[in-house]
């Protein structure tokens, strides 16, 4: 504010002085402009007067008396604007912008002072372009960290989906090993067994019995590698065709447990294939156990596959007519598909379980296309 | 058994099998029968049909795992190129759905490597042999 020290202190009343001081005091920059119109619309603003912190803060200098676009001739309409609107309407307006002519952010306070045509208008500012900026850096840190994450996140699903394939391709490996070349070795075993027993001099009934004996060991050895092979890798795996690989699921199914499961392929075909290994295994599994999940929970004997394109992939939907359940109350934990569903998630697959209790339970597993080679 | 002055009625038959020593020792099982003899023998499927060129064998026991064309696609192609070959399957697989699968397919029969005895009256069935 201006000061004039030879005017007493006495001639000045002592609340005007307590006004002035304390305007000079703030650090915020305060100001009152008077708008200048041309018909109605604001073209710029005379500086009446500033306090001490004004030039500090608006980064101008001695502007008493001068106009605002003799000193910014840059300065964007939107201050003359909205001065403008609370010169003429009164209403006091907070904000905060950026002014390009000094590259500063402001955080703003204006409101109308004196009589409506005096077109005066009071300004309270801060410059906050330091804040702003400190903001401004630290959103960005933020998206740089967030794309960061996202980064590493990707890299961990990557390296998780390739530890599924290795794994996978060991399983299928160790089934192989079992099925072409253990088995087999015991099937010829078995098969010399015969010839053997064929030379024994007849009636020799501990040779006969020895024999039988080696024989029950060699069925055992078969029956339990053919086991270990289903659990690692059934072969109907090793092939690629969806409509084989739900079938064989579909009589063994019936085989073990007495669940009668009809297959539907006719949404696309018997040649459809799943190229991808790890995928066609991870598909496999998760119809096995949304099968074993009829067989436990839903009181009935029946159960459908269905196989159909959808847009962007394919749908495998496991649906029966039993018990059903309240999906609230069992989470995909509880149906032991939690691991399973995550290994879905590589894939950008899904799964959605929807259940009415008394009226049957539907599993839909969609896969994209991109992500399964498929053929 | 043929009678005292018949000649003994030889069966032919070409083993398909890719693992080698169970080629061997079902070729042995079978040739133990006087009247049967496996002339042909192939690795794979498409061994197999490249010898049926020129083979004539009453039968055909083929595995159904074997490198490139499976068992099942050797069937189905034999049921339409050679329609008055016989095909049994001669498997490690007990599962069911293979036996739907091949006898859908086109085979005579199916029986697994379990048991040799079982194998033998499965090929003089398939021959008609026995009843």
């Amino acid at each position: 504010m201006p000061e004039n020290p030879d005017l007493p202190p006495n001639e000045m009343p002592s609340s005007e002085a307590h006004h002035l001081a304390l305007l000079d005091a703030i650090d915020q920059g305060f100001c009152i402009i008077e708008l200048l119109f041309e018909s109605e619309q604001a073209v710029d603003y005379r500086f009446v007067a500033v306090n001490a912190a004004f030039e500090t803060q608006a980064g101008l200098i001695s502007p008493v008396g001068k106009r605002v676009l003799e000193l910014v001739p840059g300065l964007e309409p939107f201050w003359l604007e909205v001065y403008g609107q609370v010169a003429l309407s009164g209403e006091a307006k907070r904000f905060e912008n950026y002014a390009e002519a000094t590259r500063r952010w402001y955080d703003v306070y204006a409101f109308r002072v004196g009589k409506p045509v005096e077109r005066q208008v009071a300004v309270l500012f801060k410059d906050i372009t330091r804040q702003r900026r400190a903001e401004l850096a630290l959103s960005e840190a933020n998206r740089e960290l967030e794309a960061r994450v996202r980064e590493r996140t990707r890299e961990v699903e990557e390296l998780a989906a390739k530890l599924t394939m290795a794994e996978v391709r060991e399983q299928a490996r160790l089934a192989r090993v079992l099925h072409d070349d253990l088995q087999q070795q015991l099937y010829a075993a078995g098969f010399a067994l015969r010839s053997l027993r064929q030379q024994l001099p007849k009636g020799d009934k501990l040779a006969a019995e020895s024999l039988a004996e080696v024989k029950a060991r060699i069925d055992d050895a078969v029956s339990i590698s053919r086991d270990v092979t289903v659990q690692l890798s059934p072969p109907v795996l090793q092939r690629g065709g969806l409509a084989e690989m739900l079938g064989w699921l579909s009589t063994d199914m019936d085989t073990r447990y007495g669940l009668a499961v009809r297959v539907n392929v006719s949404g696309v075909g018997e040649d459809f294939t799943v190229l991808n290994e790890a995928a066609r295994v991870l598909l496999f599994n998760l119809v096995r156990e949304l099968l074993f999940n009829v067989v436990k929970h839903a009181g009935v004997r029946e159960a459908t596959v269905t196989l159909a394109r959808v847009a962007g992939g394919f749908m495998v939907e496991v649906a029966d007519t039993g018990t059903g359940f309240d999906p609230s109350d069992l989470g995909s934990a509880g149906l032991g598909l939690s691991g399973v569903r995550q290994r879905l998630e590589l894939f950008g697959g899904t799964l959605e379980l929807s259940a009415v209790p008394g009226e049957g339970t539907r599993a839909a597993i969609v896969l994209p296309t991109e992500s399964l080679n498929l053929g | 058994m043929p009678v005292s002055g018949q000649e003994l009625k030889i069966h032919t038959i070409m083993l398909v099998e890719d693992h080698p020593l169970v080629r061997q020792a079902i070729r042995q099982l079978i040739e133990g029968e006087p009247e049967l003899q496996v002339p042909w023998v192939a690795a794979s499927a498409e061994s197999a049909l490249e010898q049926l060129e020129s083979a004539r064998p009453d039968l055909v026991i083929t595995d159904l795992s074997l490198p490139g064309m499976n068992g099942l696609k050797l069937i189905e192609h034999l049921k339409v190129s050679h329609s008055d070959v016989n095909c049994l399957v001669l498997t490690g697989h007990v599962d069911a759905f293979y036996k739907k699968a091949a006898l859908a397919a086109g085979a005579i029969g199916f029986v697994t490597k379990d048991d040799a005895d079982e194998v033998l009256e499965a090929v003089k069935k398939a021959l008609n042999l026995i009843a």
